[in-house]
């Protein structure tokens, strides 16, 4: 599966964001969406998300040799700031999502052992949202993702707000999940993009390109990346 | 110090020259045309530059002869006595009551915070100089600006200059206790939250202030001199106390919260927005619900915020009781207004759409569906999906109607009965067609209301009301129904009207919810 974007273009008053992005991100990888402060890439995850106005271009998906549009359910997103339905509890939220979604998701664990895999445990699977922390919201957004499975996962610096150890739990899942996803994964931080994902994308004066790390070392790499970062020539 | 002064005004200059720049940028329809580099253009800033230091000479001045004029002259021309003793008794209270909340040194602004902790400008320094600018500008205002009142009302003139001293030296005396309090107790007063020994130290010369003239009671010209000439003379020893304290630092370090200094105004807003929309869910987690997929979300949603729902619709019930039984009884007890409330209620039924219009919560039912509900969910795609939309919006208008029927149904009984008690009717049907009627109105409400929030969701992510054509279209609904509600018509008329009328708009606006919302129900930029 080919997630195929063609000439994206997005701007905000007289401010370009996107210029003209025309990419493809393939099935079974995680991509490291990296980008300076005000790069666009929340901006980016927007409009592949129809949370904005796109002002031109298109989202394709290519499935054994057939094109068809971006559909909804071919997306799941998770946001920097995690946002839930406050008045509901954990428990309440996670029956309703799979009862609606019942027909479209492939349950493979109840809702306890969901809960067990994001370690949210009993007393917090009751409580109302609202009282839950940044962090608490955010395994629960994961959680909702991760269930309703689409084929392509869209995370906006999803593991900052996690302690060491769910964020390292976190890592693990994700990198089980990339053999039927599509994950596009923005950060700031280098080392997590280096360590979780297959491929680095960067998303730089409105277009995003991709850098081979070739047969750089690690440190080589981060080099080559913040140069491309700051529009200089790699070295 | 000059040093300090330079950099402090230029510190403020920028910071309102920007603002005035910011402002212009959010004026309708010119924010389009304005370039993003406005901020860098120099010619403008310079403009903008001049404009903010006229403004604020102009505020030394103004600001002082809409104080003068409609909060003490005014009053004192229209209350009984002597102008110029009550204009002495006003001012001499309000004075008190205004260096209680409005000192300058503790108030909590953002351009202290910036000058003291981001810039690290001394900050004893940085407090002085201020207020030292503005007791000159209290000086300046006050000594011209009552001057002019003083002649006015053939009072000596020396009177003005003892009036602006005398504002100057309640203020050091209350900077002075505030000081104080804080090296003895570490705690700051912050001017802009009196706690509640404070509000009634403010609230009781306030009573004063317009009390005492009303009963003839305002203290006299000589009073008023010795009382300012003692408060003067006191008030230089805690001026002293505010020139030699050196724990400006550490008093702003608990006065200026760094959380609510990295805020904008819309934030702030957005925030008390959002706390006031959570804590009208009821957090006991024993409600439940039978019901399964949009009708369980719905009726979770309903049951946690039954606080905030109920109590509306209850408040109107208990109104249209209370109203509708004091009507009764006159039909009873004084049987010969009955032609009269008969004749009103066959005649005049067109007033009751402006009475439903008020009693019908729908539209604050739905600004919390916005708040706790969709402001969130509305980032979930399968939540956006069409038939989703479609099939929530239904659920969710028979969950309102429930909820305004309550209060409708027991004014259409009230109304029927009336009409009943009142000397009945020659047709029956009325009676039905009343009822139906009025019912009918409290669903086309409801359906309104929540069509218009479907097709123009008005907030955007910060929970601001984004939307001037959904503000429009509700002050326009209104106009009409104002309009409406003053005509004459009898009940059949009325409700063949209504009733018609309302098929036409459910058939219309269900399918413009059906076709449209899919594009329009989002949250918006």
């Amino acid at each position: 599966m080919q997630l195929i974007i063609e000439c994206l273009k997005k701007s905000f008053e007289d401010k370009i964001v996107l210029k003209d992005i025309s990419f493809t991100f393939e099935k079974g990888k995680i991509y490291g969406l990296l980008g300076r402060n005000g790069a666009g890439k929340t901006t980016f995850f927007n409009c592949l998300n129809e949370d904005i106005k796109i002002d031109s271009g298109s989202f394709t998906i290519v499935e054994n040799d057939v094109s068809r549009k971006l559909k909804n359910e071919d997306i799941g997103y998770v946001l920097s700031t995690p946002v839930v339905p406050e008045f509901l509890t954990a428990k309440e939220f996670l029956t309703f999502f799979i009862d609606i979604n019942k027909d479209k998701i492939n349950m493979n664990k109840n809702i306890d052992e969901y809960f067990e895999m994001m370690r949210i445990d009993e007393k917090d699977q009751n409580k109302l949202l609202k009282d839950y922390s940044h962090g608490m919201k955010n395994k629960m957004q994961m959680l909702i993702n991760f269930i309703a499975n689409p084929s392509i996962l869209l995370m906006d610096e999803p593991l900052t707000s996690f302690d060491v150890v769910v964020a390292d739990e976190m890592k693990k899942l994700l990198k089980e999940l990339r053999t039927d996803h599509i994950i596009i994964f923005s950060t700031h931080i280098m080392e997590l993009a280096i360590d979780l994902c297959d491929e680095i994308v960067i998303l730089n004066d409105g277009v995003i390109s991709e850098i081979d790390k070739a047969d750089l070392s690690n440190d080589e790499f981060k080099i080559k990346i913040i140069n491309q970062l700051k529009g200089v020539d790699n070295v | 110090m000059f040093k300090v002064f330079k950099e402090s005004f230029k510190l403020q200059n920028t910071y309102k020259t920007n603002s005035k720049i910011y402002q212009l940028k959010q004026i309708f329809l010119i924010k389009k045309m304005l370039p993003s580099t406005l901020y860098a253009n120099k010619t403008l800033k310079k403009i903008m530059g001049i404009i903010s230091i006229i403004t604020e000479i102009c505020s030394i001045f103004f600001g002082k002869i809409f104080y003068l004029l409609l909060l003490i002259y005014l009053p004192s021309a229209y209350l009984s006595g002597n102008t110029s003793t009550n204009f002495l008794n006003i001012f001499f209270f309000l004075t008190i009551s205004g260096a209680l909340c409005n000192t300058n040194i503790f108030n909590p602004t953002k351009d202290r915070y910036y000058a003291i902790f981001l810039l690290r400008m001394d900050a004893n320094k940085y407090t002085l100089v201020n207020y030292y600018c503005y007791q000159f500008k209290l000086f300046l205002g006050f000594t011209s600006i009552s001057f002019i009142f003083c002649r006015l009302m053939d009072i000596n003139v020396a009177i003005s200059l003892i009036m602006a001293l005398f504002v100057i030296s309640c203020k050091n005396i209350v900077i002075c206790y505030d000081l104080l309090k804080y090296t003895k107790t570490g705690n700051v007063t912050n001017e802009n939250a009196p706690h509640k020994l404070r509000w009634v130290a403010i609230i009781i010369p306030l009573v004063l202030a317009y009390g005492l003239p009303i009963i003839n009671f305002s203290i006299s010209y000589n009073l008023f001199i010795v009382i300012s000439l003692i408060t003067i003379l006191l008030g230089i020893v805690p001026f002293i106390y505010i020139i030699k304290f050196k724990q400006y630092r550490s008093v702003y370090k608990l006065l200026l919260n760094p959380n609510d200094m990295s805020k904008t105004t819309q934030d702030l807003v957005s925030d008390i927005n959002k706390t006031t929309s959570l804590k009208a869910i009821n957090n006991s987690v024993n409600i439940t619900s039978n019901k399964v997929g949009y009708e369980y979300f719905n009726d979770i949603f309903i049951k946690r915020h039954s606080n905030l729902l109920m109590k509306q619709v209850n408040r109107a019930c208990i109104f249209f009781i209370v109203v509708i039984g004091i009507i009764i009884a006159i039909t009873i007890f004084f049987p010969l207004l009955n032609p009269d409330i008969n004749s009103a209620i066959h005649s005049n039924s067109p007033i009751f759409i402006i009475i439903i219009y008020y009693a019908n919560r729908s539209r604050y039912i739905i600004s919390a569906m916005f708040m706790n509900c969709d402001h969130s969910m509305l980032s979930y795609r399968f939540y956006r999906n069409p038939d989703v939309i479609f099939k929530l919006f239904i659920v969710r208008f028979k969950s309102i109607v429930k909820i305004e029927l309550k209060s409708t149904l027991i004014l259409a009984l009230g109304i029927v009965l009336l009409l009943f008690l009142s000397g009945s009717t020659i047709n029956l049907v009325n009676y039905l067609l009343l009822f139906v009627t009025l019912l009918t109105i409290s669903i086309m409400f409801t359906l309104h209301s929540l069509v218009l929030y479907y097709l123009f969701q008005p907030y955007n992510k910060n929970l601001q009301m984004k939307s001037y054509i959904f503000i429009i279209l509700d002050i326009v609904t209104f106009f009409i129904l104002y309009q409406i509600a003053f005509e004459s018509a009898s009940i059949l008329y009325f409700s063949t009207c209504v009733l018609s009328f309302s098929l036409v708009y459910s058939v219309v606006a269900i399918c413009l919810v059906k076709k449209l919302a899919p594009k329009t129900f989002k949250i918006r930029n």
